[in-house]
């Protein structure tokens, strides 16, 4: 096996026969029992080091600065409110178990390469700072869909005005998952796995949502968790068994952002931008 | 147009965003001109309040020349400007306040409404409301005293 240890000697097994109770196994055979046995604790220094440093970074203290200034310019523009809420973003972590959840995802579950490593070789302890993108993340809400994109452009102003870069997906997700998910890209001095230092590329994801699509996200969380470590696929896709969990769900997330499209014709027509 | 200094300093102390200065600036220009036969601006007020979720949301702007009140309403999207003589002409005042006490700096929770009426509008009053919260309170309530219930109708 190219980049690793096989986790099951060389006899081929399919993505949806390795469980997710098997994979703590795996990866220990693929990067060494060492490396895993520190990883949970070094995952828990870096990872506030990181929260430690984007909070105090240049590019997130002008975001924050310059939040009314975008509230008011948006208002002065259109009438309405920008922000959901009055409350600054708050910076958080990912938990441990879904950092090692998402690396069964990359390397397993959602590898159609298997049992070869996905792009980029397997993601462990190793790597995985630099190589999943929202370890320290935050979520922007906003009232209407238009803010969205004013947002991204204010980070994306931030961001250039600091040198720091910058990109964004437009997530658009068949299970009726909209938001725009910017990435700042930091250049970080960690403690090494021989607790030395290496500078690593780690992004912040700033997730940009609406207010509706933030109350069904929240909704529907669980759900979500649970399809996304899923390794089978469905007889019948959900969007044909509408007693599935996710049905109902996954289209009030369509049918919302429809709504949301709605509101803003209505609000243009009415002579508001 | 230069801004005379206890509003600029007025402003500041609202810790107002550059969006909300220009707009107050711009209006400011209008109102003096609108009102030149009474001289110049000599007071500004910026009413406003917290809403349920804390978010502060300024509402309309109040200029105030030696005779005259000019109220600019939701002052940062529209154009919006209306005045009327004060100076002996309050028909009738009302003040609401919550957790402020004048001789005592206001807390965040502090909250003042000032609801005034004015004469000469014949059988349709014309009235006037002005809300303030936390460090803008004091403004509202020296306004209350200075310029609206010294001017009650004799």
């Amino acid at each position: 096996m190219p980049g690793g240890a096989r986790p099951h000697g060389d006899s081929y097994r399919a993505p949806s026969e390795v469980t997710w109770e098997e994979y703590p196994t795996w990866l220990r055979a693929t990067i060494g029992e060492n490396a895993l046995r520190h990883a949970k604790s070094r995952y828990e220094v870096i990872s506030t080091k990181v929260k430690s440093d984007v909070l105090s970074s240049e590019v997130w203290g002008k975001i924050l600065q310059y939040r009314a200034e975008v509230e008011d310019g948006y208002t002065a523009k259109t009438g309405f409110k920008l922000f959901a809420t009055p409350n600054a973003p708050e910076i958080v972590t990912k938990p441990y178990d879904s950092l090692l959840d998402k690396s069964f995802r990359k390397n397993v579950a959602q590898n159609s390469g298997w049992p070869s490593p996905p792009d980029g070789g397997w993601v462990t302890p190793l790597n995985w700072y630099g190589r999943v993108n929202d370890i320290v993340r935050t979520t922007v809400v906003v009232k209407y869909l238009d803010g969205v994109g004013i947002i991204v452009d204010h980070i994306r102003q931030m961001a250039d005005s600091c040198k720091i870069r910058f990109s964004v997906d437009y997530e658009a997700r068949e299970e009726g998952y909209y938001a725009a998910h910017c990435y700042l890209w930091f250049d970080l001095e960690i403690p090494a796995a021989n607790w030395d230092t290496e500078r690593v590329s780690i992004r912040l994801e700033i997730q940009v949502t609406t207010q509706l699509q933030d109350v069904i996200r929240r909704l529907t969380h669980d759900y979500y968790t649970q399809r996304r470590s899923r390794t089978s696929v469905a007889d019948v896709k959900w969007q044909w068994d509408y007693k599935n969990p996710e049905f109902i769900p996954n289209y009030l997330g369509h049918i919302l952002h429809y709504v949301e499209g709605m509101i803003m014709e209505v609000r243009e027509r009415g002579g508001r931008k | 147009m230069s801004i005379p200094e206890s509003i600029a300093l007025y402003m500041y102390k609202m810790a107002l965003t550059t969006v909300a200065e220009k707009r107050i600036s711009d209006l400011l220009e209008l109102a003096e001109d609108l009102s030149s036969k009474d001289g110049p601006v000599n007071r500004l007020f910026i009413s406003e309040f917290v809403d349920t979720e804390g978010a502060r949301n300024l509402e309309n702007v109040w200029f105030f020349t030696e005779r005259m009140a000019l109220e600019a309403k939701n002052f940062l999207a529209e154009d919006d400007l209306d005045g009327i003589i004060f100076a002996d002409n309050i028909h009738y005042w009302h003040l609401k306040k919550v957790e402020f006490h004048p001789k005592v700096a206001p807390s965040p929770k502090s909250r003042l409404t000032l609801t005034v009426s004015f004469g000469g509008g014949g059988t349709n009053a014309i009235d006037g409301e002005l809300k303030a919260s936390g460090d803008n309170c004091p403004f509202l309530y020296s306004l209350a005293r200075e310029v609206f219930a010294s001017n009650l109708m004799p």
